[in-house]
């Protein structure tokens, strides 16, 4: 048996082919071990690779093995169980509170409607500033809108303060000299003061709107319609 | 409907002598898959353990005309998979080889067993799991292929580097009969890292 490169593969293929149990070792292929000592230790490794399931037996589980497993499971499983409860439970809670909201907002419009209606002839029902609101959602509404009120009231009352030793005659009846006698300057604060309370006292409601509006826009106008947030 | 099948739809329900029957059926093969591929003894027994938790989870998932060894081995063999992501980050030991049954000696079989498993152990992982389902689960090719879910040419290449590097090792470590130390040509080739 020679022993060139090419005998080596061969021999090497053949070893593959009786580890796979699909070829055995002819006894004129294993001539090349006699003149080859790298393929004869190939086949040596070959044959300890062969006993190697023999001679490694992995250690045994412990006897209540499948008990704990099965317990874990089962645990695990009534868990998952309270989980999917739980979630069911709150989607149910979301769905009755879209509900009841629905009703409510339903209950505010027929409110508005019958109170925007023309008062009966009769007994016309006047609201009044001391009466408080009956309503639990309007006395909602009514607190940030007094709070936007009192912010408004309050600009207007700075800018107003310095106008107050103005002429107010000289105001009604412009002449050149009686102008003349007016602070530009204070005029020109008054009237930045002006703006900026205003600004000041509106932006809650401006926010808000703008706000209501993007939401508006997202959900009910189509895909085609909706503008990009700025 | 097949024994697997009754045994199934009984887990299914919960009952606890069905699942019980269960992993007695298949703790073995899967404690020696996560043996051998992890060759930690406590890992391999929580592996096995999130095998089959995960095995009682996915049942629904089972397609009854299939085996179900197969199915339940390539799970163990993805829990093995992130084990070994795992715990690749910590520095490699080899004393866990020591927790290997070894068959009572009636030579230097223990020596040996240890040395094959080193030489087995430091293969890269898709290399030693197709190696232990083959030469110590003695599973066929198909079966192997399905287990690691890639084709059987695949798996047969990994094999025969997987040899060829056990091969090469367990010659440099002095191994063989012939205490010459001789690294053949064809085995320089073989030469992998213990990564994936």
């Amino acid at each position: 048996m020679s022993r060139t490169p090419n005998d080596c593969q061969r021999f090497l293929n053949v070893v593959q082919r009786c580890l796979d149990e699909t070829a055995t070792l002819h006894p004129s292929e294993l001539a090349h071990t006699e003149v080859c000592l790298g393929c004869r230790q190939i086949w040596q490794a070959a044959q300890l690779v062969e006993i190697f399931r023999s001679v490694n037996q992995p250690p045994t589980l412990p006897d209540d093995f499948a008990n704990r497993v099965v317990l874990r499971a089962i645990e695990g499983t009534s868990a998952q169980r309270g989980r999917e409860k739980l979630w069911l439970m709150l989607r149910l809670a979301s769905i009755l509170a879209v509900f009841v909201a629905a009703l409510q907002v339903l209950h505010w419009s027929v409110g508005d409607h019958v109170a925007n209606a023309p008062p009966p002839p009769r007994e016309p029902i006047l609201p009044t500033e001391s009466d408080p609101p009956s309503d639990p959602a309007r006395s909602t509404w009514t607190e940030p809108g007094q709070t936007v009120l009192n912010t408004l009231r309050r600009a207007v009352d700075e800018v107003l303060s310095p106008t107050r030793d103005w002429d107010v005659g000289a105001i009604r009846n412009p002449t050149s000299s009686a102008l003349n006698e007016l602070d530009g300057a204070a005029l020109r604060r008054s009237w930045d003061k002006l703006r900026s309370g205003a600004e000041t006292g509106l932006e809650p409601i401006g926010r808000s709107t703008r706000r209501a509006l993007s939401i508006l826009t997202r959900e009910f106008l189509p895909e085609s319609a909706r503008q990009p947030d700025s | 409907m097949n024994d697997e099948a009754a045994l199934v739809s009984r887990c299914l329900r919960h009952e606890p002598d069905a699942m019980r029957e269960l992993v007695q059926r298949f703790q073995n093969d899967v404690f020696a898959v996560a043996f051998r591929t992890l060759g930690h003894r406590q890992d391999a027994e929580d592996v096995c353990q999130d095998v089959f938790l995960r095995v009682f989870r996915s049942l629904r998932r089972w397609d009854p005309t299939r085996p179900l060894k197969p199915w339940i081995l390539r799970i163990a063999v993805n829990c093995c998979r992130s084990n070994f992501r795992k715990r690749s980050r910590r520095p490699a030991s080899h004393e866990s080889l020591d927790n290997f049954a070894v068959t009572p000696p009636k030579d230097d079989s223990a020596e040996l067993a240890q040395e094959i498993g080193r030489a087995v152990d430091l293969l890269r992982f898709d290399h030693r799991l197709v190696f232990n389902l083959y030469h110590a689960e003695g599973m066929p090719y198909d079966q192997i292929a399905e287990v690691v879910g890639r084709p059987i040419g695949t798996v047969k290449t990994w094999l025969h580097r997987a040899r060829l590097e056990v091969f090469r090792r367990l010659i440099e470590r002095g191994m063989l009969e012939d205490g010459t130390l001789l690294s053949h040509s064809l085995l320089k080739n073989s030469n992998v890292s213990n990564t994936e």
